[in-house]
């Protein structure tokens, strides 16, 4: 078998002596949609902080096309490895309008010296008005971030992540917090982005969850609970076990 | 072309006239006035420079005239040595001038170093900020300790810098033109309009875009695939090599300088300026200069103890009634205004059947 786009093997973290991840092993080829998905505090937003560098693993490899990125700057993966991540909270720049936000995320400008010499061509113009017609802001562009809704910002942020040309993307949580409409639109949004890039999501909308994924990762209390086609996951003891838990527990 | 001129931010019309105002001031002023009026366009040059760094970048220095002095000193060292040992060594028994002395005595390598000396210490020292990772409050102490430093060490280096007393009787000088005062007035306006533009062009940049975004998220723009460190790095470098341009600027109007020139004092009176014209935007950084000094020699002529209340008085109206500033309240207007338009004309976009 070839080499998959990204593989983690027996990835492990320890926040004082707390495991909140221990011995995860994940692979994710070119073209997959993958799922990730767990109880509140299984380790999901915890995992995608190690494979983009925002947090260092205490032991284990994560592997990018069989090239070792284990603990590598967040700004080096991002630039050279390709991964684009959208946070669980919409993490933009709020200060800024909905143009700059994707204008500064639009990938090959990234070192100083280009970017003193970045300027704004039809090109870069064109590509930055086919993200926001995706993203469904077109009409908002010189609308200041931080006064748009909070389903709109959780677009914005995909649209930054679009912009990057990303190899992988990262989707933590993209509908979460959203009106009914919104899940909807967001859910669109997300499905043309999946014909076209290799993506993680971590969801807990199972409608979605059956609709995109074609294998399921399941987490819990930091480690791999289960694996497989939705149909296989649903039907899992273990997993209906978390969940009922879960549900008892609310 | 109406149109466009129409959706130009309102500070871009501020621009233009703070330019028109510097440009026809010497018709109406005597030498005096007009020698003052040249500080205070040099002084401009030194609040745009910190404004890349404070109001684009978001990082506080409360030690920006460590750079000025020093691009002001070199310059003054220049004259100072050109004339062989000067009065205040000798008065000390020193025959002989200090090793460096022959390097500085060429004037252009004296104005060259006037800029690259300020951005090379700001370099070095952002390197070392920066990649230690070094954030917000901790990055304005450590600049306030360098001004305290170099205060100190210009002061107690008598036998190089005169002390207190500083150098004086300088000429009207820039990299070997000398001017009488209207028309090294006008040399040093012509700086401005190069600075400023060349500040706008890096702030219409991306590099300027990534600057914004550092001081909104850095964390955020790393996840983007830029490496933060890199740019504020650079841009401290960059306003340190105009914070030291303005520096030799000034040193011609003011005939002398002394260590005040690069301490804590004028460092804080800079963030001060930028402050009431409101940062981040350029515009604020020129106009409050104007508007903070002339106020000041105006009222000071006036009588002597207005001066500090009023100061007070503008220092308290911007922390509580325009945060922004001056230049940040008009563009809020502005702003607000265009998107309440705009968000109506989507909102009735919407409520039109199947569109
Ligand atoms: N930097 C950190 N320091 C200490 N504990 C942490 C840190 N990051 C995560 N944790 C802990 O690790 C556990 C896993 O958190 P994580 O955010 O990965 O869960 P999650 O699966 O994304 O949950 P949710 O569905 O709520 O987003 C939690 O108990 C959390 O408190
Ligand atoms: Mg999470």
């Amino acid at each position: 078998m070839s080499e998959p786009l990204l593989r983690v093997e027996k990835l492990s973290v320890e926040f004082k002596k707390f495991k909140a991840l221990t011995d995860v092993d994940l692979c994710v080829n070119e073209g997959e949609v993958r799922v990730v998905i767990g109880p509140n505090g299984a380790g999901k937003s915890t995992l995608m902080d190690l494979i983009t560098g925002k947090t260092k693993p205490t032991s284990g490899k994560v592997y990018f096309r069989g090239e070792d990125i284990t603990g590598k700057e967040p700004y080096v993966i991002a630039e050279k490895y390709k991964i684009g991540r959208k946070f669980q909270n919409p993490n933009i720049f709020n200060m800024m309008t909905v143009y700059e936000n994707i204008e500064v995320a639009l990938s090959g400008y990234n070192t100083v010296f280009k970017s003193l010499f970045f300027r704004r061509t039809p090109e870069t113009r064109a590509k930055i008005d086919t993200v926001l017609e995706k993203i469904k802001l077109s009409g908002k562009r010189d609308i200041i971030a931080s006064s748009l809704s909070h389903g709109e910002r959780q677009w914005l942020e995909i649209g930054m992540v679009i912009a990057q040309d990303p190899a992988l993307i990262i989707l933590d949580e993209p509908t979460a917090g959203m009106t009914a409409a919104e899940t909807y639109k967001t859910g669109e949004m997300i499905k043309e982005l999946l014909a076209e890039h290799t993506v993680i999501v971590v969801e807990h909308d199972m409608d979605f969850v059956k609709q995109v994924a074609q294998i399921v990762t399941v987490l819990d209390q930091g480690q791999l609970l289960a694996e497989g086609t939705f149909e296989e996951i649903e039907k899992d003891p273990r997993v209906i076990q978390v969940y009922l838990k879960d549900d008892a527990e609310q | 072309m109406l149109g466009k001129l129409k959706k130009l931010p309102v500070n871009r019309y501020i621009d233009a006239g703070i330019l028109v105002f510097l440009l026809v001031f010497p018709l109406f002023a005597n030498n005096y006035r007009v020698g003052f009026m040249g500080k205070t366009a040099a002084y401009m040059i030194f609040a745009l420079s910190l404004d890349l760094l404070w109001g684009y970048t978001g990082l506080m220095s409360f030690g920006h005239a460590v750079l000025f002095g020093l691009g002001g000193y070199m310059v003054g060292l220049s004259f100072t040595f050109s004339g062989g040992v000067p009065d205040f060594m000798s008065r000390m028994g020193i025959t002989e001038l200090p090793w460096f002395a022959s390097v500085l005595q060429n004037e252009y390598i004296a104005s060259l170093l006037g800029i690259i000396i300020p951005g090379a210490l700001a370099a070095i020292l952002g390197y070392f900020i920066f990649y230690s990772k070094v954030k917000g409050i901790f990055f304005s102490l450590i600049t306030m300790a360098l001004a305290q430093i170099f205060e100190t060490f210009f002061a107690n280096q008598s036998a190089i810098t005169n002390g207190t007393s500083g150098l004086g009787g300088l000429p009207r000088r820039f990299f070997g033109i000398e001017l009488r005062v209207k028309p090294f007035y006008y040399l040093t306006v012509g700086v401005v309009i190069l600075v400023y533009a060349l500040c706008l062009r890096l702030s219409c940049s991306r590099f300027g875009k990534a600057l914004t975004s550092i001081r909104e998220d850095e964390n955020r723009l790393s996840f983007v695939g830029y490496n933060p460190a890199k740019f504020k790095i650079a841009v401290f470098a960059i306003s340190g090599m105009l914070a030291g341009l303005a520096g030799m600027l000034f040193v011609p109007f003011n005939g002398m300088i002394s260590p005040t020139e690069l301490g804590i004092n004028l460092s804080t009176s800079v963030l001060v300026w930028i402050a009431i014209g409101g940062r981040g935007n350029l515009t604020g950084a020129m106009l409050g200069t104007l508007i903070v000094n002339w106020l000041q020699t105006l009222l000071s002529e006036f009588s002597a103890d207005i001066w500090p209340l009023v100061l007070g008085g503008m220092i308290l109206a911007v922390i509580f009634v325009i945060p922004t500033g001056i230049v940040g309240k008009l563009k809020e207007l502005q702003y607000n205004a265009n998107a309440r338009k705009t968000l109506r004309e989507i909102s009735q976009k919407e409520e039109l059947p199947n569109e």
